[in-house]
């Protein structure tokens, strides 16, 4: 990632080295939240070819009354890679 | 003389929101759950990281790879922390009531369930009993239905 000023103020290039989406349905009734986490997580990181040891950071998106659980993004760190890193909950969603 | 908007008393109107929500027992507590009719309690374990997880965890949070096996937890344990709960909430049991997370033998995280068997008429005193480092035994009730309050902790006898 690089950060660059031109006209229109500061710029932030993001390469995206991996991407992994769990499809949405209405209602999932084999797996937990955790383990679609998981799942999903891990499938972004193998295409990216990076392991949880080479993260430096992790950004959850999580939002208590969809996800049906108090501190939702507390549950979701560790199988979202986060455990013992850097992490940070995306508030939008909230 | 007219009232000023900042004089009046705050108005407030009540609400009351209802939510349900099904919850899938997903990978591996469908097992667990299986575990507790047979008055056993079942911890998953990744053969890379060799850690055990109860609850049972689908993942290992270390290695990021799937646990690949099941080992049968110890009947007894030490309490890492607990707590003794005086004040009720809507579905709670009746306070007071103690609660304790227990990492059972063998396993290498904890689980926290209700400890009974303590005298609580003596807050501070029944606290000192729940030290952690305590060692407490798992007790199955006389008809395991597959439900995490199949079993609580109670005193090393």
């Amino acid at each position: 990632m690089s950060i660059s000023d031109d006209a229109r103020g500061p710029s932030v290039n993001v390469s995206v080295l991996g991407l992994a989406t769990h499809p949405p349905a209405l209602r999932i009734g084999h797996l937990r939240l955790e383990e679609m986490v998981y799942h999903t997580s891990r499938a972004a990181l193998d295409r990216a070819g990076v392991s949880r040891g080479e993260l430096d950071h992790v950004t959850l998106g999580a939002c208590d009354e969809l996800d049906g659980r108090s501190i939702s993004s507390m549950l979701l760190s560790a199988p979202a890679g986060a455990y013992l890193k850097d992490e940070i909950k995306d508030h939008s969603r909230s | 003389m007219a009232m000023e908007a900042n004089e009046r008393e705050p108005a407030t109107f009540t609400e009351t929101w209802t939510v349900r929500y099904d919850y899938a027992t997903g990978e591996v507590a469908g097992a667990f759950m299986d575990g507790l009719k047979r008055r056993k309690i079942l911890a998953t374990r990744c053969s890379k990281s060799g850690l055990t997880y109860l609850p049972p965890r689908a993942y290992c949070e270390r290695s990021f790879e799937k646990c690949d096996g099941w080992v049968e937890a110890g009947e007894e344990g030490v309490v890492e922390a607990s707590t003794i709960v005086t004040r009720g909430f809507e579905g709670s049991r009746t306070p007071p009531f103690a609660i304790a997370f227990v990492r059972l033998d063998g396993v290498d995280s904890a689980i926290v369930n209700y400890v009974e068997g303590i005298d609580l008429s003596d807050i501070r005193a029944a606290a000192g009993r729940l030290r952690p480092g305590t060692r407490l035994r798992v007790k199955f009730v006389d008809e395991p239905q597959g439900r995490i309050t199949d079993f609580h902790f109670v005193p090393v006898a």
